[in-house]
């Protein structure tokens, strides 16, 4: 009996489980290796939808190492050390009440520094590049991946380095002329267009350097023409950081580039978030010591040591990225 | 044939292929590569089928000039070779391939499976927050896991335990409620009489 007989029958391919798992909003990924393939399970609740990968099909695997997970672990870092300043630096016992979101927070952080370095994997065949969403781990996918070569490597043999080369010869001849420029180790990144194409990061970081003179005026001499001037700043940062990124991702700028933008963008969010938070509890604190009267608005503040933070912040973000929008400069 | 990295697709150069880690020189993403014979073995040239030689021979469902070369593994029929898909060791027809999803049928050309006990589980739990609700909701996980005990569950391979409990649950809810019932009743009947 034909495996495709034993199938139409209704026989049950029995499925071992490979190390990997994701957790999305609409549900878990996860990879099974099965008798001649590996399937992709996309869990719903309710419902799974399949990808199979039959081993004889495979023609490459690739890892590519991401910053999500770090990035993830930064944000959380700032939110936890927010958090817990808050609740610790506060006058009042109301201030631990900081700690309810603080703590799971911190146990996020935890799990997500515990997991390691983040990755995406994709599997190529001949028809299609599809990434195998439940390897977002490199610990876990590099372990993925070896039982996965192995048995592939059953299947089609390994892949010599003669045919290697034959393949090198064969891709870099039958490449189009502008790639092949492109793609030569030697050769410099792409050329970037001569018209000012940083100056949106260039304000961008320059307008965060202003940004740290202006938290340092807010910690020396607060007032309110400083907290609506901080305001108005920080909009404009959150707009350019916007703008910088889709100008980025235009230009295929320089990965540390894009980073820091992204990195100013967060903070840009990050302020925000926690000064709004700030504000509406030092307003509500305010109503309840019988400071501020009932219909009465207070005028733009920020907790003190939110503009201590965003000091040294802010200045690291704009004297990074200048630093290397001159080397960007210079190298082209 | 010449792959390209996962982070920009800018293609990768020839110097990539030899080495087991790269960095892309256009995005500057750090890539594991693993390559396989299948990357640049050639394409079986595709079948057109051979004609009809004798009255005797049997022809293709879909072709009827041309000589049937294989049954389909899931519904019988007899196809040529140029209808004939390979798939994980078994024949398909492109009709079968085609309804793989709708039909369930054949296991491995699914691509997609209700898990009718988690459905079935759900109901019978979830409700229980709110306990009159059960009094709908207990019967139709009884019912859900009835008719759909011998439905294919997922593909990784599941006990019908959920079933079980949906049915017990269910079966325990609905005995509360017609005790709830008839002590009501019988606390009516109770008090009525002098």
């Amino acid at each position: 009996m034909t495996a495709g007989r034993q199938a139409a029958a209704g026989f049950a391919e029995s499925y071992q489980r490979l190390p990997g798992r994701s957790w999305g909003l609409l549900g878990r990924t996860s990879l099974w290796q099965g008798k001649d393939h590996i399937l992709l399970v996309q869990s719903r609740g309710y419902s799974e939808s399949y990808r199979r990968f039959y081993f004889g099909e495979i023609q490459a695997l690739i890892l590519r190492r991401t910053s999500r997970s770090r990035n993830g672990a930064l944000v959380l870092l700032g939110l936890a050390l927010l958090l817990f300043a808050a609740a610790l630096l506060g006058t009042s016992s109301a201030s631990l009440l900081w700690l309810i979101p603080g703590v799971p927070i911190a146990i996020a952080l935890v799990v997500l520094v515990l997991g390691g370095p983040s990755c995406t994997v994709h599997v190529r065949t001949a028809i299609e590049t599809s990434e195998l969403s439940a390897l977002c781990r490199v610990r876990s996918a590099e372990r993925s991946l070896a039982r996965i070569s192995a048995l592939v490597e059953e299947i089609q043999g390994a892949a010599t380095v003669a045919d290697i080369a034959l393949l090198g010869d064969s891709a870099t001849t039958s490449a189009p002329p502008i790639e092949r420029s492109r793609i030569s180790p030697e050769s410099s990144p792409p050329p970037l267009p001569a018209q000012h194409p940083f100056r949106r990061h260039f304000a961008l970081f320059v307008l965060l350097l202003f940004d740290a003179a202006l938290s340092a005026a807010q910690v020396w001499a607060p007032g309110q023409v400083v907290g609506g001037a901080a305001v108005a700043l920080g909009l404009a940062e959150l707009l350019l950081a916007i703008f910088a990124l889709v100008e980025g991702r235009r230009l295929k700028l320089d990965a540390r580039l894009s980073r820091v933008t992204v990195a100013a963008l967060v903070y840009v969010c990050a302020a925000f978030v926690a000064s709004w938070i700030g504000s509406i509890i030092m307003t509500m604190k305010a109503v309840a010591a019988g400071t501020l009267l009932p219909g009465t608005m207070p005028g733009p503040s920020v907790v003190p040591w939110l503009a201590e933070l965003c000091i040294p912040i802010s200045l690291g973000l704009g004297l990074r990225g200048l630093w290397l929008l001159r080397r960007l400069r210079s190298t082209n | 044939m010449s792959l390209v990295c996962s982070g920009c697709s800018s293609p990768l150069p020839a110097a990539a292929l030899a080495a087991r880690d790269w960095e892309c020189t256009n995005c500057a993403a750090k890539l594991a590569l693993t390559i396989f014979p299948a990357l640049w073995r050639a394409s079986p040239a595709a079948e057109t089928g051979h004609a009809l030689s004798s009255d005797s021979d049997a022809a293709c469902f879909f072709h009827t000039a041309k000589r049937a070369e294989v049954a389909c593994d899931a519904c019988g029929r007899f196809i040529c070779s140029l209808c004939a898909v390979e798939l994980g060791g078994g024949s398909y027809c492109p009709a079968c391939i085609d309804s793989g999803d709708r039909r369930a049928g054949v296991p491995s050309l699914e691509t997609h499976r209700t898990l009718w006990d988690r459905i079935a589980l759900a109901v019978a739990v979830l409700p229980m927050l709110i306990f009159y609700v059960t009094l709908v909701t207990a019967p139709v996980a009884i019912f859900l896991s009835i008719r759909h005990w011998s439905s294919p569950g997922s593909l990784l391979g599941r006990s019908r335990w959920r079933f079980v409990v949906a049915i017990v649950l269910g079966g325990l809810q609905l005995f509360g409620m017609v005790a709830v019932i008839l002590g009501l009743v019988f606390a009516f009947s109770e008090a009525r009489t002098p």
